[in-house]
C-alpha cells in the first residue's frame, strides 16, 4: 500500500473550495511579496502555530 | 518547504536470518513529531536497491520534510485508533524497543548448517495516529495525574480509564500492606500513577479491564511463571 499527496500548486489551492479564506488570504498576500522572505517568514510562523499546538493540546 | 528532507530511520535486519528471542522494553518516550502526512508505503530502506524491505512515512512538518523509516510503521498507521489518511495532520513517536536476536545460519548445498551467527538488533515500536489522538491522551493522562479528582464520576466519564483507575486502586492497597513508611508508601503510590499517566500521554494502548473468573484462580495461582532474564534477581 503507497499513497501519496502531490503538493497543489497554489492557483488549485485558491479554487478550491474547501481551502480556508485564512489560507487563501496568506498566499495571494504572499504573492505580493520577495519569495525569499516570505518562506522564511512562513517557516518561523509554522514553527510558532506548532509552538501553540503543542502548548494548548499538551503535546509532548 | 520540500527541498531540503531529512530521515529519521531504523534500519532493518536481515531477513534472510530467523529471530529467536524478543524482549519489548518501553522507551523513555521519544519526542512526538508533528506534521502533515504526505507519503508512506512499503519500501527497501532508504530507497535503495539492495537494501532490506521497510517501511516509510513521509510528513511535512514545520521544519521541512521528513521521512520515517520502519517496518512497524505500517501497523501503527493501519490498526491505531485513527488510522490517519494522506493530507491529515498526525504525531508519530517511538513507543518501545524489542530487543531482536537473529540468528543468521549459512548453509551447503544439502542444506546442512556450516555457520551460526547470533546478531542482536532492535525493532522499533510506533504510534502514529492523528493529532487529535494524542490531545485527547494527554487530556485523560491530567485526569489520572489529578488525585483530587472524584473516580467515579471520571471513570462515568472515561470509561477507557477503569482499569488504570483499578491499577492505582491496587497498587495503594499493596503498598498499605506491604510499606510501613507513609513516606515510602506515598512515594511509591505516586511513582506507579505518574508511569501510568505518562504511558497514557504517550499513546500507548490503554490497559484493558479483565475479570478474574473465580473458578479458575486456583487453577492459575498454580501456573508456574517462566522467569525471563530481564527479571529483577530479588
Amino acid at each position: 500500500m503507497n499513497a501519496t499527496w502531490p503538493l497543489p500548486q497554489s492557483d488549485a489551492i485558491l479554487a478550491d473550495p474547501e481551502t480556508s479564506e485564512w489560507l487563501k488570504s496568506a498566499l495571494q498576500s504572499a504573492a505580493e511579496r520577495n519569495p525569499i522572505d516570505a518562506l522564511n517568514d512562513a517557516l518561523v510562523l509554522a514553527a510558532m502555530l506548532e509552538e501553540r499546538l503543542r502548548r494548548e493540546l499538551d503535546l509532548r | 518547504m520540500g527541498g531540503i528532507e531529512s530521515s529519521i530511520d531504523q534500519k532493518p535486519t536481515a531477513s534472510a536470518s530467523r529471530s529467536v528471542t524478543r524482549h519489548t522494553r518501553p522507551t523513555r518516550g521519544g519526542s512526538l513529531l508533528i506534521g502533515r502526512l504526505t507519503e508512506h508505503g512499503r519500501a527497501n530502506y532508504q530507497f535503495r536497491s539492495g537494501e532490506n524491505p521497510s517501511y516509510y512515512v513521509k510528513l511535512l512538518t514545520s521544519r521541512g520534510a521528513k521521512t520515517l523509516w520502519g517496518k512497524d510503521l505500517e501497523r501503527a498507521l493501519t490498526s491505531g485508533e485513527t488510522r490517519p489518511k494522506v493530507g491529515d495532520l498526525i504525531g508519530a513517536r517511538r513507543v518501545a524497543r524489542e530487543a531482536v536476536t537473529v540468528v543468521a545460519r549459512r548453509r551447503v548445498a544439502g542444506g546442512r548448517i556450516v555457520t551460526e551467527e547470533a546478531h542482536h538488533a532492535h525493532r522499533t515500536r510506533w504510534v502514529v495516529e492523528k493529532v487529535k489522538f494524542f490531545a485527547e491522551r494527554a487530556r485523560l493522562a491530567r485526569r489520572l495525574r489529578d488525585e483530587q479528582a472524584d473516580v467515579r464520576e471520571t471513570v462515568r466519564e472515561h470509561p477507557e480509564l477503569k482499569s488504570s483507575f483499578l491499577s492505582v486502586r491496587a497498587a495503594q492497597e499493596f503498598a498499605a500492606r506491604r510499606i510501613a513508611d507513609p513516606k515510602d508508601r506515598e512515594r511509591f503510590i505516586s511513582l506507579m500513577r505518574e508511569a501510568m499517566a505518562a504511558s497514557i500521554h504517550k499513546g500507548e494502548p490503554l490497559p484493558e479491564v479483565r475479570m478474574r473468573d473465580p473458578s479458575r484462580a486456583e487453577e492459575v495461582t498454580k501456573i508456574p511463571r517462566t522467569i525471563r532474564p530481564d527479571d529483577p534477581t530479588r
